[in-house]
């Protein structure tokens, strides 16, 4: 596993709107870096949001707000046109949050105002009076909450701007960055195209031709040509980049008070994001980064279409995504099902004539066929039987090692995780509780959900002593209300006042695990410090 | 203690017709539920573990055949039976808890008139006393608001409640028998827990056996006093909950142990059984375990191996149980 991101969601979040208002609150703030080539488990119990949170990240459900930034495509082979849409934006962002941002002062101004009235009254005295006051002050509130939103509202506007161009959002030359980003824009579309004609003339993904053609001299000075194009495409593109780069930090605009401060211009280029944002992708363009992306679902039956060959459904991907001629689709067909462990005459049989563990190996096999990146796994070997599972398991690992395949495995069976996955992401009610390398969060887990979480999972030795209280009582509340504060609070056996009040902050108790719990946060030792009884 | 019996099956073979031929499930099936016993049969899916259940209460469909040398429930042999007996055996004697309970639930009817009306129907008791009974069971299988519950309808439950709601009903008609088919499978672990703990104490209660039917290990060893391992219809190994667990004989059992991802061990290595268990159209001639078995002799391809005793209600079902692998 290397400690590059493939993935990383910034603050997604999923709501299923019921109307009247109320919505289902599926994922809430999710923030995370998937790293490429790891395994990682998301376990918890049903409703946490797992599916839902594989689904987002897949684009399969659109996300409520939030990023899902992929970094496994360079920009340059992504087609950019969404890019170039966000680069038309840049003027409408800064303008947005400029008048947002004026807004908030003439408000601040009636908010005072409204409170200098409020003072002539007194609240003490006649009933008018006090009438009188409490509109007042009722006035100024709201006016100063508005103020304070729409303060929101123009650091919104600035953050959008930021993922595309970072501080230079805040630039007085906003026009000349825009040019000199579309011009890179204009140069990635044509390396894009010429990389496109590399890839037709298979030299970019010798597995898609028959290695006699490629070696044709036709062929040859064509690849050299568009090979050269490309380069030169790239290195403008790259001259334009560095071009506006070099503006940064200059020439500000003063839109908010906080312009002015280094430490914000670090924020917003922090922002500036250097993968892709499925979120902003069109249908189409999704269709083409989809291909690194794939699902394999739980039930092997039905993902496949019972009136449809073996063959048939794992040659379905070439022949969406790929130009490849009959013959060579096959060829492919049967070399992943050997790579899956079936055998050729499995090419012409229908679902029905597999076992379920044979299914799931075909879902299998249609999932990597077109070498993806991010493969989800939703609760994917949950309907084999253990004597198959492990089979399955292994076959997972091999293309894993084989392919540097990034798995997102999403299960409830939590023996499988342990065993399988590197790091384990822990989720209750849409939230994340813990995050850890699989071996500590078993070990060691920190929060009292993991803790339950585990104590609640039969294995297989007889218990040495019969225990009568089961680790965690009562059931996960509705995600449509979800509790106040720490969302675990009605369930934990730990809990602190502060949890009912105030959501705890996501903190790192140890190196690279962390823990979203009051327990391990500086203030709440401190208050635990305080308590009559051990809280701990 | 013979008389301690609640349950006493003989040599149970079951086959159902497709397209006018007899596929055989259960190859002569024998075994015994004591009152106060917990018996787990445990196996994959396909194995014949509901086929069992299924045959024992009579509630297969038309195009099966269940052929037995004996069933006997509290004494009483079953197999001599007329469906409309049986009917009645089903409602006093068995109570049935399956996985989904909804399908055991009528979705139209609140929670309170099905538990009053099987109470009047195979007790006689009056409303009156019917509500007081339901009201009972359901604090005893510790449901919150039991009142408010007997107003709602089952789908205005969660799946763990809908579950605990089942097992009140079965229990306010104080069966001699309990069988849970994978009654856990499909709820959370936190919520399986609590439904395991609450059929553990409620054992010790009842004046029944329980048939617990599972493909969990994990939940075996939690609930078991005894488990039969099934492999496509036929016992191979029977044992008490730590002969079983420590003491694994037959390979498939072993096998089966290996396979299982145990959170408590330290370095497992995914270890499968080779092959998938077979469907009921494949003829197996020997041992059915043969084909997957790493321990497998001509012998096994040959002659079907008999049940051996290893210890005091331990036996297994293999030719080659002495050799360790
Ligand atoms: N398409 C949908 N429409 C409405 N609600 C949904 C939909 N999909 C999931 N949900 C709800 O979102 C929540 C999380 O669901 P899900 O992600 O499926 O949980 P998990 O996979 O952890 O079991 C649940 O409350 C579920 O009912
Ligand atoms: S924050 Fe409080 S309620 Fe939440 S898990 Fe930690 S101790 Fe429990
Ligand atoms: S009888 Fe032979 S094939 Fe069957 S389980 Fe024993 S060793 Fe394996
Ligand atoms: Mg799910």
């Amino acid at each position: 596993m290397s400690l590059a991101p493939l993935m990383t969601l910034n603050k997604l979040k999923k709501r299923f709107p019921l109307g009247g208002g109320r919505s289902i609150k599926a994922v809430e703030d999710i923030s995370l870096t998937v790293f490429q080539g790891e395994k990682l488990g998301v376990v918890g119990e049903s409703g946490c949001g797992k599916s839902t949170l594989g689904r987002v990240i897949l684009q399969l459900y659109r996300q409520t707000s939030g990023a899902c930034v992929y970094y496994g495509k360079s920009l340059q082979e992504a087609r950019p046109r969404y890019f170039a849409r966000e680069v038309r934006k840049l003027p409408r962002y800064q303008r947005r949050a400029d008048k947002a941002y004026q807004r908030s002062l003439q408000v601040e101004d009636q908010a005072r105002a409204a409170r200098a009235h409020m003072e002539e009254f007194s609240a003490q005295a006649s009933h008018r009076e006090t009438r009188a006051y409490n509109r007042w002050s009722r006035r100024a509130d709201r006016q100063a909450f508005r103020a304070l939103e729409l303060r929101k509202q123009a650091s919104r506007q600035l953050r959008e701007g930021s993922r595309t161009v970072g501080s230079l959002i805040l630039s007085k030359d906003l026009d000349q960055v825009q040019q000199l980003y579309t011009q890179a824009l204009h140069q990635l579309t044509q390396a894009h195209q010429a990389r496109r004609q590399l890839l037709r003339l298979g030299r970019l993904a010798p597995a898609y031709l028959p290695d006699s053609e490629k070696d044709m001299p036709e062929h040859r000075a064509a690849a050299e040509l568009a090979q050269r194009r490309m380069n030169q495409a790239m290195d403008s593109a790259r001259a334009a980049l560095a071009q506006a780069e070099g503006m940064k930090h200059q020439n500000l605009l003063m839109l908010t008070e906080r312009c002015g401060d280094p430490a914000y211009w670090q924020k917003l280029d922090n922002n500036q994001e250097s993968g892709i944002n499925l979120g902003k992708l069109s249908g189409r363009e999704l269709r083409d980064v989809r291909r690194d992306l794939q699902m394999i679902f739980q039930d092997p039956a039905a993902s496949l279409d019972p009136r449809q060959t073996v063959g048939r459904a794992i040659e379905e991907p070439f022949r969406i995504h790929t130009k490849l001629d009959k013959a060579a689709r096959k060829a492919r067909a049967v070399e992943l099902l050997e790579i899956v462990g079936m055998k050729e005459e499995h090419h012409g049989y229908y679902p029905h004539q597999l076992s379920g563990g044979q299914k799931q190996r075909v879902g299998i096999a249609r999932a990597i066929a077109l070498h993806p990146r991010f493969v989800v796994l939703d609760e994917s070997l949950s309907a084999l039987d253990v004597s198959v599972q492990a089979q399955v398991l292994l076959l997972l690992n091999d293309l894993q090692a084989q392919f540097g395949l990034t798995y997102f495995f999403i299960t409830h069976n939590l023996g499988v995780v342990k065993h399988f996955c590197d790091r384990v992401m822990v989720m209750y009610l849409g939230h994340i509780c813990e995050l850890a390398p699989a071996k500590p969060l078993f070990d060691r887990p920190l929060h009292p959900y993991t803790r339950s979480l585990l104590a609640s999972v039969p294995v297989p030795q007889v218990p040495e002593f019969e225990t009568d209280e089961a680790p965690l009582m009562g059931e996960v509340p509705s995600a449509v209300s979800p509790p106040g504060g720490c969302v675990f609070h009605p369930r934990c056996p730990d809990m602190i006042p502060i949890c009912q009040a105030q959501r705890p902050p996501m903190v790192e108790a140890a190196p690279g695990h962390s823990v979203c719990c009051h327990l391990y946060t500086k203030d709440s030792l401190e208050e635990v410090a305080h308590e009559p009884g051990p809280a701990l | 203690m013979p008389g301690d019996l609640v349950l006493e099956v003989r040599d149970l073979k079951t086959s159902f017709q497709l397209h006018k031929q007899d596929y055989r499930v259960l190859h002569g099936v024998s075994f015994e539920v004591a009152r106060h016993e917990t018996l787990c049969v445990v196996g994959e899916s396909g194995c014949g573990k509901s086929v069992m259940t299924l045959s024992i209460m009579g509630l297969l469909p038309e195009n099966a055949t269940v052929q037995a040398q004996s069933i006997r429930l509290d004494g009483q042999e079953l197999t001599a039976l007329s469906p409309r007996q049986m009917n009645k055996v089903r409602g006093r004697k068995m109570g049935m808890i399956f996985q989904e309970p909804m399908t055991c639930l009528n979705p139209l009817l609140t929670i309170g008139r099905q538990m009053t009306e099987g109470l009047k129907l195979h007790l006689g008791l009056g409303k009156e006393e019917a509500r007081r009974v339901a009201l009972e069971t359901l604090k005893q299988v510790g449901v919150s608001n039991p009142e408010e519950r007997l107003r709602q309808y089952p789908f205005q439950l969660s799946g763990g409640l809908r579950q605990r709601v089942m097992i009140a009903m079965v229990l306010s008609l104080n069966p001699r028998l309990l069988i849970a088919d994978e009654p856990t499978t499909a709820l959370d672990v936190t919520i399986q827990k609590q439904v395991l703990l609450l059929l553990r104490q409620l054992k010790h209660q009842l004046d029944a056996g329980v048939l617990f039917i599972t493909h969990d290990l994990g939940v075996v060893a939690e609930i078991a006093d005894r488990v039969i391992v099934l492999y496509a219809g036929v016992k191979v190994e029977e044992g008490g909950v730590r002969q079983i667990f420590e003491q694994p004989a037959h390979p498939y059992t072993i096998g089966l142990l290996a396979a299982v991802p145990n959170i408590k061990s330290e370095g497992y290595t995914l270890s499968p059984i080779p092959g998938t268990p077979p469907n009921i159209a494949q003829a197996i001639e020997g041992c059915r375990f043969h084909p997957r078995c790493g321990r497998a002799t001509d012998i096994c391809r040959e002659q079907a191996p008999a049940l051996r005793a290893l210890a005091p209600g331990h036996s297994a079902a293999c030719h080659h149980l002495e050799v360790r692998p």
